[in-house]
Order: C-alpha cells, then structure tokens, then sequence
C-alpha cells in the first residue's frame, strides 16, 4: 500500500519507537521474558540456585493433577473468581444505584476505596483482630447486642475461607464501586429523563438503560476482576498465617506457589512444581479473559 | 418532573422504604470501614494486656512508646529510607517510560501501535507469581538481587503495564487538533509530545499515586529480591514483625507498626483521594 | 504570501472505499480570499487538511507558491491554520501561545516579545498577554487563535469553520473583522464554511463542493445569478430557491396544469427539465391569472419582508408541491385563502432533470 499518510506522521513507526522502546525494553526483560522462562521451568524439576534444572517433561503437570492440595488450591481460586466475584459485582452496582441520589456521594466513595490504598498485610491483621474466636470485634459485638446464638469460630477451618473471601469483597468492592460508576455517571440524565417520561420502572431503566451504555465498562471491570482474583496473594498470606506458610485450609494457586517455591521449606524449594502451578495462573487468565471478551464483545454504543 | 404512570401509595411507601433501608445499609457499610480504621489507630495507643479485653474502650493511658518500640521493631530508619528510594525512583522511572509510551501508542498513529498496546496490556494480567522466581535468578546473574537497584527495576516492570493502561486512557481523551495545531506550527514529535504532557497532568498525578500506593504496599519481590536487613523495605518490615507475633505477642507494638505505614497514606488519601479515584476511572472509560 | 494551486486533487481514506474528494482542480490568487463551502460531509475540510498538511491527497499535486509541497511536513509549508475550537494550549498564556511558532523557530526572546506585542495590540489583545485561554471569552481565545496565525507571516491562512463556536451576535463582529485583516495583510487565505452568509460575505471567490466533487467556483455575486447546477442555486440564497418537475417543448414550459411561454434564452432547450425560482421572483396574480392555483399554507413575517408558503395541488394528496414566496409586507394574503400564483419567467432557471446542469450552458 502507497504510505498515504500525512508528512507529519510519516515514517512514525520510526520516531514512535523512540518514545516506546525503554518502557517495551523493561517490560519484555521483567515480566514477559521471565513469563516465559517460568513455562520452561515447570518442565523441569530445579531445587534452586546451586542445582541445574532437569528436564522431566509434564511430570509436574502431571503431578498437580494428582495432587489434593493442588485442587484445593484451585478449587479455592475459582470460588474467590465466582462467588466473591458475584458479591463485588452485586454490591458495586447496588451501592453505584443507591449512591446516586446520595448526597455525600463522593465522601462514601472515598471510604469504601480506602482499603484498597491500605497495605494488604495491614487488612489481614484487621480481618483477623474482627473474626478473632474469643476477643474478636464481630463476635465480642454480637454478644453485646444480645445475639450470642450467631458467635461463630469464624477461623476454624470450615469457615476461615469463607472469611477470606469475605474480606477480599470488603476490600475490592469499593474499587469496583470506582469503575462501575464512572460508567454509570458517563450516561447523559437525559436518557433517564426520556425513561421517566416513558413511564419506566427503576427495574427497566437498569436493564434497558444503565447496563447496556454501561457494558463496555462492565467488560473492562470483569477482565480486571478476573486478573485481581486469580492474583490476590498478600491479604491471604497474611491473612492464612503470621509471616510463615499460612494454613493449608485457606491456599489458593498463587500462595501455594509462593509456599511450594519461595517459602521457608528450606533447603528443598520446588521450583519446577511452583513454576507449573503459576503457568496454570497465566494460562488460567489468558483463557478466561479472552473468554470474557469475546461473550461481552459487542459493538460500542456512542452518545 | 412528572411521571406518566401514577403510583399507589403502597407503592410509594414500598419505595421509600426501600431507599431508606439501602441508605441505611450504605452507611453501616462506611461506619464498619471507618471504625476497622479507628480501631486499629486506638489499638496503637493501647496496652499489650488490656487491648483485647475491653474492644471498644478508649486508651486509658497514652502509650506513645507503642511507637517507639515499633520503629525499632521495623527498622524503621532504615527501611523507610529504603522505600522512599525504591518506591519514590520506581515511581519516577516507570512514569517517564510509561508516558511516552502511551503518547506514542495513542497519538502517533503508525502501524503495530494495536497490537503493542495489547501486549502491554497482557502485562496487567501476568502475576507476580509467575515471574518471580525467573527474575530472582536472572538479576542475580548481573548482582542485582539485594540490591536497591534491582528491586527498582523489578518495581519499574511490574508498574509499566497499568501505568501506560491508563496513560493511554488520558491521551486518548485529548483533542487532535492541539497536536495539529502544534505541528502546524512547526514542532517536532519530541515538541508535541511536550506540548501534550501537561495536558495529561491529572493523568500523570493519578499514575504516579496509584503506583506509588502499590509499590509502598508490596512485599513479595521485596522480601524475595533482597534478604539483608539493610536492604529491607517497610513491607517486609511489617510483615516480618507481624511473622514474629506469635513469639512475642505484642500487639500493640503491631498496631503501631501498622499506623506508622499507613500514616502517609491515610495523609495523601485524604488530600488526593479524588484525584486517585477520578484519574483511575479514565483508564477504565475511556 | 503566495499563490496555492491545486491540481486533480484526490483523497480515499481506504484503498478501495469512495472517493472524498475527486479531482479537485483550483487556482488561488496570492493574496484572495477563498471560501470553500457545502454541506457536512463534502470534503471541504479534507481538502483545508491536504493543504494543511494534516492530511495526503492519494493522487494530485499541491503546489505553494509555485514549488510543490504535496511531501512536506505541515510545519515546513509556511502556513498557518486557526482550528474550529480554536486549539489554543491551555497551560500556556496568551503571549506564549501567540509566540508558540516563533519559539520553535527559535526566535531569540526580545524579538519575539516585541512580535507578539504588536499582534497583540492589532487584535486588542495587549491587556490579556499573561491570561491563559481558559480565563478568556470565546472572542477573545478566537483572537488568540488569530493572533498565533498571523504572526509569523505565513504564506497562506487555513480557516476551519473558525466562528462556528461563536454566538450569533459576536459571529458578525469576527466576520467582518475576519475580512478586514485578510485585506489589510493582503493574505492568501481559505476559509472553510457551511454558512452560506459568511461564504457570501467574506469571499473574493467561492468554491462550492458537494460530495467531494467542485460544483462552482465564482464570486459570490456570480454564484447566486448565475448557478452551475440545480445543487448550487439550491445551496446558495435562502430561503432556498424551489424548484419543481417539468417539461419543455416547443419554446413553452409546461409544470404540472400550468403551460408557461418562455423568453428567447431558452429557445434551444427541450425534453425534461427542472425549473428554479427564487422566492423574491413569485408573486401573486389577480384572481383567475398566474401560471399556478394554490392555497396559502403558511406565512411567516420576517419584519421587512413576508414568507408565504403556497400549496399547490389538492390538499394533503402527494403530487401536491410547496413554493415559497418572499412578498411585502402589504401583499400579504391571509393564511387558508387561495390564491393565483406568477413565476417571474425573466428570473427562472432550467437546470436538465438527470445532471442538474443549467440550462442553456451558461
């Protein structure tokens, strides 16, 4: 094709490249070339620096499929993506509807954001100091407002996950809150004017209005939870056990790697097995995402 | 304004009550989110014996050596120094690669800019996880591991995605014709680019703080890329003593731990929080 | 200043997609004053940005005072443009974006100070040099915009509907001080309109483009006697001229029931054709006279003159047409009376039915 672009613009892959190539030369040498040197890793078994990777193949894939802890990982990352997912969602756009006649909008906005700006470590130390079984705030204020029946051992290992994720929607809600109305500020009043005229229930003005102009912001929300939810690491870790490998009962994919690799298990660090489980993260992002995109793609609503 | 279908006044009570009850549910929301905040501020002022028998009293004596105790705990000279200097340079770099990055991605119009906007994107996705373990081994190699530097880089790489995210999100917003203007007027993409950058200043504010807060939070790659004492950044610092409280059981000494690290944050929310939100909701808009 | 040519002008924005401009040829003196107008989506600005340099044409030539500048960079051309929305940055003050071209030319800073000055006091400027656009009116940041054009004595002026942000009032005011710049720099200048006043008013000559393809290219007076096409007696004069359907044979014009004799000029012409006639050339007749029966429809009192919309044909029925007069104030006839209707046929049109071209030739 004939270069038909103006003069100005000529030859910008060119000048381009100058502006892009130090953040492109960082990002390929810190996350894209280990990204892929972690694929290779999980082929082989590598107890660490000292020792020389051996290549076994899918033994360590083959090896995660057999193993209980890994499912239990993974079985408690899908149940933060799904059921902690549908909570932030739920939430996010019930407070995004009730906060849009409320006056001090902006000021419940910022609170419900704060802990997103707190240190995860600092939330799993208020999480624990509320759910803690004697002493704790929850249980210590059911008492007092007379309700003793509904004290529960809120860390025991039946319950400690439900906590977690709990605390994760506590945290992340208020981001999502953030996303879901700016979309939602974004649509003009007058196309709810036009709906109040036409006699619309608050029922139809959601679903033949707020979400269909909100829709290509809901599908940048969803890909964004997707990614906080398999990554979420600090808050569990901290949340699991004080500093050390947290309790198996609340693992999920990335603090299991981060238990089977990084940890303190001195002196056998597992790399090619911690190396497999976070393949299975990324690939595990990669499809969901892609799979998100493509249900939500739809042609982008201009006004 | 005036509705066409009239409501019954059951209906309308229905309503009202159910706006009641939502506003009601929003503010028990924001009281439980502050009062987990002020807890843990009052707890700080607390006496290791007392804290957890009387959740909701006030300290009854002012114990500020609470945050004598924990700055040594932490470290804190030291580490704080040592997350200033990481997080404060992390930020600085990453912002003065990302910006012209997402400049040129959005404005230049040349061919590959889709593709290599995905691939940064594809950044955002990736988890620390599953790089970590790589990049230990790899900055060891060029002696970059326990070692400020090197955690700096590795701070600028896993910013870089989210920060040109959302740069791309500010530029994109911008009217062509102050670029056209500006090339009519004979500047060079180097001068355009200069022309555009304050343009985008709320964009910049908003990165900058947003991947300030993450880094200053961070722990993984700090507490696997560096592992002397002098090396340690306030994080790893918190953790840490949080790892040590089932030995010591000083609680309180935690609770101030934790007050000292959120301090600045809590200082730059209350005076950005807008900024933070507004500018981390353009990424996600536009 | 200079002369701009263009030859066999050109644009798609795709390979294979439809033309936005085709072949656009024009001529444009050093120093004239030239309007592009048409309706939105006409190419008039593309064509602006060809000569900009914001856009390539994909076949033809561009010439600048005589040397070709089809593959110069925009900042290389020596012109100047003045944007819809003005695009003055605004974190630079007035004086910094007026001096905006000569920093970047690196002028030292006295010079330009004193530059900037001058062109400051020109447009009445001089007491907001250290404001920044947004603390100016809309006036003001169109001066500013002004200010930063004419300063470093460019070649050509580029105007992109430069008013159309303007309210009504202050539009006149910038049209006519638009024009007296122009002469007083003697400046080679395109303006890009969809107003027809400001074409009208301001050109020396006027290019009317529709589609992407030249219509006419005259003097506003010419444009509005003396129409290329149907597409140009229609875009220019308002109201709009009417034109109807009808048909001529032997020297007489016959438009639905009326059979109208018309004058020697058009004696060539035969077979289908449209017929155009400009409000001010209907009038009304006496009863039982006229070329047309019709029925007053609307009227609307402009103050100095009266528009009367007459229906003709049978009410509401779909043959039935509309012509619109502009009459005096005191031959008015009342609203739902009849009427017998006249055409001027000194001052009528006949433009061929499929081309839309005038006839005769002109």
């Amino acid at each position: 094709m004939k270069d038909v672009s103006p003069p100005h613009l000529r030859h910008n892959g060119r000048r381009a490249s100058a502006f892009i190539a130090p953040a492109l030369a960082i990002y390929l040498t810190i996350i894209m070339a280990p990204t892929v040197a972690t694929v290779w890793i999980s082929f082989t078994e590598w107890r660490g620096i000292g020792d020389s990777p051996e290549f076994v193949g899918l033994d360590n894939y083959r090896h995660l499929l057999r193993s209980d802890t890994f499912w239990g990982s993974f079985n408690r990352t899908m149940a933060i993506l799904v059921a902690g997912g549908l909570a932030v969602f739920f939430f996010s756009f019930l407070f995004t509807m009730l906060l849009r006649e409320m006056r001090a909008k902006k000021f419940i906005r910022a609170v419900l954001f704060f802990p997103n700006i707190v240190p995860p470590v600092a939330l799993a130390i208020a999480w624990g100091v509320l759910l803690a079984p004697r002493n704790g705030l929850l249980n210590g204020f059911l008492e007092t407002v007379g309700l003793d029946f509904a004290t529960r051992t809120w860390l025991a290992p039946d319950l400690i996950f439900r906590s977690v994720i709990a605390g994760l929607v506590w945290i992340y809600t208020g981001f999502f809150i953030t996303i879901i109305m700016a979309g939602v500020d974004r649509i003009p009043k007058h196309f709810y004017e036009a709906a109040d005229l036409e006699g619309a229930t608050p029922r139809q003005k959601l679903f033949k209005v707020t979400l269909p102009l909100t829709w290509d912001v809901l599908s940048v929300a969803a890909v964004l939870w997707v990614i906080t939810a398999i990554k979420t690491f600090e808050f569990i870790y901290a949340f699991g056990g004080s500093g050390t490998d947290p309790s198996i009962s609340t693992w999920t994919l990335p603090v299991q790697v981060y238990a089977v690799a990084l940890g303190n298990r001195s002196p056998i660090f597992a790399l090619g097995q911690g190396s497999a489980i976070a393949t299975v993260m990324v690939v595990l992002v990669g499809v969901l995402v892609i799979l998100i995109r493509r249900i939500m793609r739809r042609k982008v609503v201009e006004f | 304004m005036q509705t066409i279908v009239r409501l019954s006044l059951s209906q309308r009570i229905g309503r009202l009550f159910g706006r009641l009850t939502g506003r009601l549910f929003v503010w028990v929301w924001v009281f439980f989110s502050l009062a987990m905040l002020a807890w843990l501020i009052l707890a700080a002022f607390k006496r290791n014996n007392t804290v957890f028998r009387n959740l909701w009293a006030l300290p009854d004596s002012n114990e500020a050596h609470n945050f004598q105790d924990a700055w040594d705990l932490l470290n804190l000279t030291r580490t704080t120094l040592n997350s200033i200097l990481t997080v404060g340079g992390g930020t600085a770099l990453t912002m003065a690669v990302a910006a012209p990055a997402a400049y040129a991605l959005t404005r230049m119009g040349f061919r590959g800019a889709s593709p290599l906007t995905s691939l940064f994107a594809l950044g955002i996705g990736v988890p620390v996880h599953a790089i970590i373990i790589p990049l230990f081994v790899g900055l060891s190699e060029v002696n970059l591991t326990n070692n400020l530097w090197g955690l700096t880089l590795a701070y600028m790489g896993v910013s870089i995605p989210f920060a040109v995210f959302l740069m791309t999100g500010f530029f994109r917003s911008l009217p062509s014709e102050l670029e056209e203007a500006a090339v009519m007027e004979g500047a060079g993409p180097l001068r355009v680019f200069s022309v555009m950058l304050p343009l985008v200043r709320p964009g910049m504010v908003a990165s900058s703080l947003i991947v300030a807060v993450g880094l200053w939070n961070e722990f993984l790659l700090a507490l696997v890329l560096t592992y002397d004492e002098s090396k340690r950044t306030i994080g790893v610092g918190l953790l840490n003593t949080f790892g040590a409280m089932r030995y010591t059981s000083n609680w309180v000494g935690l609770f101030a731990s934790v007050v000292i690290m959120l301090t600045p944050l809590i200082i730059l929310y209350t005076w950005m929080s807008r900024r933070i939100i507004e500018g981390l909701t353009v990424g996600a808009t536009k | 200043m200079a002369s701009i040519s263009l030859h066999a002008v050109t644009k798609r924005f795709l390979d294979d997609g439809p033309a936005v401009l085709s072949g656009v040829d024009l001529e444009i003196a050093d120093g004239e004053f030239i309007v592009l107008v048409g309706p939105s989506g006409c190419g008039k600005t593309t064509l602006l940005r060809i000569v900009a340099g914001l856009e390539t044409a994909t076949s033809g030539e561009l010439l600048i005072g005589g040397s070709d500048m089809s593959h110069l960079p925009a900042g290389d051309r020596n012109i100047a443009m003045v944007f819809q929305n003005y695009a003055l940055f605004p974190h630079l003050t007035v004086a910094e974006n007026i001096g905006f071209g000569l920093k970047i030319r690196g002028m030292p800073k006295a010079e330009r100070r004193s530059m900037v000055e001058e062109v400051a006091s020109l447009l009445g400027l001089a007491p907001y040099l250290e404001r920044r656009p947004g603390e100016l009116s809309g006036g003001q940041r169109q001066r500013v915009a002004m200010g930063r054009a004419i300063v470093r004595r460019p070649a050509a002026f580029l105007m992109d509907e430069p008013l159309s942000n303007l309210d009504a009032k202050l539009r006149v005011e910038m049209r006519a001080e638009i024009s007296r710049m122009q002469r007083r720099l003697n400046a080679t200048t395109i303006y890009v309109t969809h107003d027809q006043t400001e074409a009208m008013t301001m050109g020396d000559r006027v290019v009317v483009l529709n589609r992407g393809v030249v219509q006419q290219i005259a003097p506003p007076a010419e444009l509005y006697q003396s129409p290329a096409n149907a597409f140009v007696a229609q875009f220019i004069g308002a109201p709009t001229m009417n034109m109807l359907a009808g048909s001529v044979s032997g020297g007489r014009l016959a438009v639905g029931a009326a059979d109208i004799p018309l004058p020697d000029r058009f004696e060539a012409c035969s077979g289908p054709v449209l017929v155009g006639a400009r409000p001010e050339h209907i009038g009304v007749a006496d009863p039982g006279e006229g070329h047309f029966k019709g029925r007053v429809a609307l009227v609307e009192h402009l103050g100095k003159e009266v528009q009367v919309h007459f229906e003709i044909g049978p009410v509401g029925d779909e043959d039935s047409y509309v012509l619109v007069a502009t009459l005096d104030p005191g031959e008015v006839p009342s609203e739902g009376s009849k009427a017998s209707i006249v055409l001027d046929v000194d001052h009528i049109y006949l433009f061929d039915r499929d081309s839309g071209s005038r006839l005769p030739a002109p």
